[in-house]
């Protein structure tokens, strides 16, 4: 039996329009496990779910053999990071870190300051430890909430869009940190996300919800790689969809009635065989070039290197290997 | 904008400040102060005395109670939905919108011999009780009055907390009477001293509800004061009690902003 499993989980608001429907989940131990959709698709309603902020009409939450669906949120004892780090504005960064372990009744003050110092040390925070959260930068209050939620050693991690409010080298910078942390402590993690890049670099399995559904559960690399539908297809990067017919013109073999989809990068330009398009938009990416072809079936989305560079207007044939292409719904 | 544009803009209220604040109050205030024995003479008097500490005793009462009834009440109203929570907020001013001499005669209604109260206790055969002019009349009807100025000026500092810090609090172990006394309480505290001193200075320098509910016998400081200009014409003695006012609402908001400086250490440490 697995770690932790959600089961049947409904929640709604009005018992008429479903937030979640029947969502099944399964948590890994020790995995970090992301759930990932744009947004409204319930991806932080199935967190809440979990961290026992949100009740639900229907379904069980099982963890580690102990049901969990009726505990109240204080004694659930997880972990959570909150969105906008939720620290607690009139308390010391050391005090925020203890708050955790004082609410556990622990009353031995030199229990507190050594796994407080420990957990700041990981989190790389030692010389902020009597500075207040107004005192303090995003990323530093980042690792503060980090490091409360640790303090507990709870069952489960649980982050909320934890780098959404950091810029774009900060949050590389913090998302390789939570890895890091997450590995050292072999703490099973549940991590919210709509960044496709920020989640399959970092997690062991990526759960892709969508309309208060998951969609596809499985390893980053597996969808990446094979996406289930069309609307994890785009998400993964994939941006040429085309029938089977139009499959078979460009150098494909079988595909039934079914949809196939391909990535910029992944034609061949100028083979013996394909279909014969215009170019018509380019745009200069860095190390290669992503082209705009009209063709008789549509427009083509195709990136190639620059050893060879097209004009607009150019006519070109495309073609694609069989490999490279991926067939939805088989 | 500059900063001379910005002066201009200044120069009508600071007018109004000072013409319309300022002068009338040290212009009645100054001839007091070139008898500084009388403020002893009124104090050595047993019957200024008693007034002076009812008033100090039912103000700091009905604060106390204010500040009990409405720091739960303006905490569960942050935790309702907007929709819930405008239209109690606006439920809650109702008795501000209603007349003072109104406001008091209902009261009056309830509480006298022949009132609700009374009527109610007579219908199940136990003794009447007297309510109205005492301290607990004047007390009840000033807590009315107060409630929702204490209410409406804690609820946006309660709104401000935000729900994820109280959350994470939840997450953390705390249970909700927990999440209230070490996260809510420390966190509205500069607020309630602002709520407790509008309080109490409002309470202090109140004239109809503690006449109408208190009578003649149980007179508070406003009332003595109402006697003075109205009944003697002493406008002196009118103005020491005034200033006497004035003094124990500032000394309760230096007495307040001491204690918040020691349970709030945010705004110290933020140098």
């Amino acid at each position: 039996m697995s770690f932790g499993e959600l089961k049947g989980i409904c929640v709604s608001y009005d018992n008429k329009n479903m937030i979640l429907e029947n969502l099944d989940l399964e948590i890994h131990k020790g995995e970090l496990l992301s759930l990932l959709g744009p947004s409204g698709c319930g991806k932080t309603t199935t967190l809440r779910v979990i961290e026992g902020l949100m009740g639900t009409v229907g379904g069980t939450f099982i963890l580690d053999g102990k049901d969990m669906t009726h505990v109240p949120v204080h004694d659930r004892g997880f972990g959570v990071v909150f969105q906008s780090y939720a620290l607690f504005p009139h308390l010391s960064v050391r005090d925020n870190i203890a708050f955790g372990l004082k609410m556990r009744k622990e009353k031995n003050k030199e229990l507190i300051n050594e796994k407080v110092e420990k957990m700041a040390a990981l989190t790389e925070i030692t010389p902020y430890l009597d500075r207040f959260p107004k005192q303090l930068s995003g990323g530093q209050r980042q690792r503060v909430a980090l490091a409360r939620a640790l303090v507990i050693e709870p069952k489960l991690l649980l982050l909320d869009e934890p780098l959404s409010n950091l810029d774009a080298q900060l949050r590389i910078q913090m998302r390789t940190t939570i890895k890091r942390i997450q590995q050292e402590l072999g703490i099973t993690t549940i991590f919210v996300t709509h960044d496709q890049e920020e989640c399959f670099s970092v997690s062991d399995r990526v759960a892709i919800m969508d309309k208060g559904k998951i969609v596809q559960c499985d390893t980053p690399e597996a969808i990446y790689h094979k996406p289930a539908n069309e609307m994890i297809a785009r998400f993964v990067g994939f941006k040429n969809f085309y029938s089977a017919d139009v499959y078979k013109d460009l150098g494909g073999t079988n595909g039934g009635s079914t949809l196939c989809c391909s990535r910029p990068s992944d034609f061949t330009i100028n083979a013996a065989n394909g279909i014969d398009g215009t170019i018509e938009v380019r745009t200069y990416l860095g190390s290669s070039y992503q082209y705009e072809v009209n063709t008789k079936h549509g427009f083509f989305t195709v990136v190639a290197t620059e050893e060879k560079v097209y004009n607009i207007g150019d006519e070109i044939k495309l073609s694609i290997s069989e490999d490279k292409t991926v067939i939805i719904g088989e | 904008m500059k900063k001379t544009t910005y002066f201009l803009f200044l120069i009508v209220p600071m007018i109004l400040v000072v013409g319309a604040l300022l002068l009338p109050l040290v212009g009645s205030l100054l001839p007091t102060f070139l008898q500084p024995s009388e403020y002893v003479r009124f104090f050595q008097d047993e019957y200024n005395r008693t007034i002076f500490y009812r008033s100090i005793r039912l103000s700091l009462i009905t604060t106390v109670l204010c500040i009990l009834l409405g720091l739960p009440t303006s905490y569960w109203l942050s935790l309702l939905s907007e929709k819930k929570r405008r239209l109690l907020n606006s439920l809650i001013l109702f008795p501000l919108l209603t007349n003072a001499v109104v406001r008091g005669f209902a009261w009056i209604t309830i509480l006298s011999k022949n009132g609700i109260i009374n009527q109610a206790l007579k219908a199940i055969h136990l003794p009447t009780i007297q309510l109205l002019y005492t301290d607990a009349a004047i007390v009840i009807g000033s807590v009315y009055l107060f409630l929702p100025v204490m209410v409406n000026t804690l609820s946006p500092v309660m709104e401000n907390i935000g729900s994820e810090t109280i959350e994470a609090a939840h997450t953390l172990g705390a249970k909700p009477v927990v999440v209230f006394l070490k996260v809510v309480l420390p966190l509205s505290f500069s607020g309630l001293l602002i709520a407790g001193v509008m309080v109490f200075a409002g309470s202090i320098s109140a004239y109809t509800t503690p006449t109408l509910l208190g009578g003649n016998k149980k007179m508070m400081l406003a009332s003595l004061l109402y006697q003075q200009t109205n009944a003697l014409s002493n406008w002196d003695a009118a103005s020491r009690i005034a200033f006497i006012m004035l003094i124990c609402s500032l000394g309760v908001q230096k007495l307040f902003s001491i204690i918040s400086k020691k349970v709030d250490r945010r705004e110290a440490q933020n140098v």
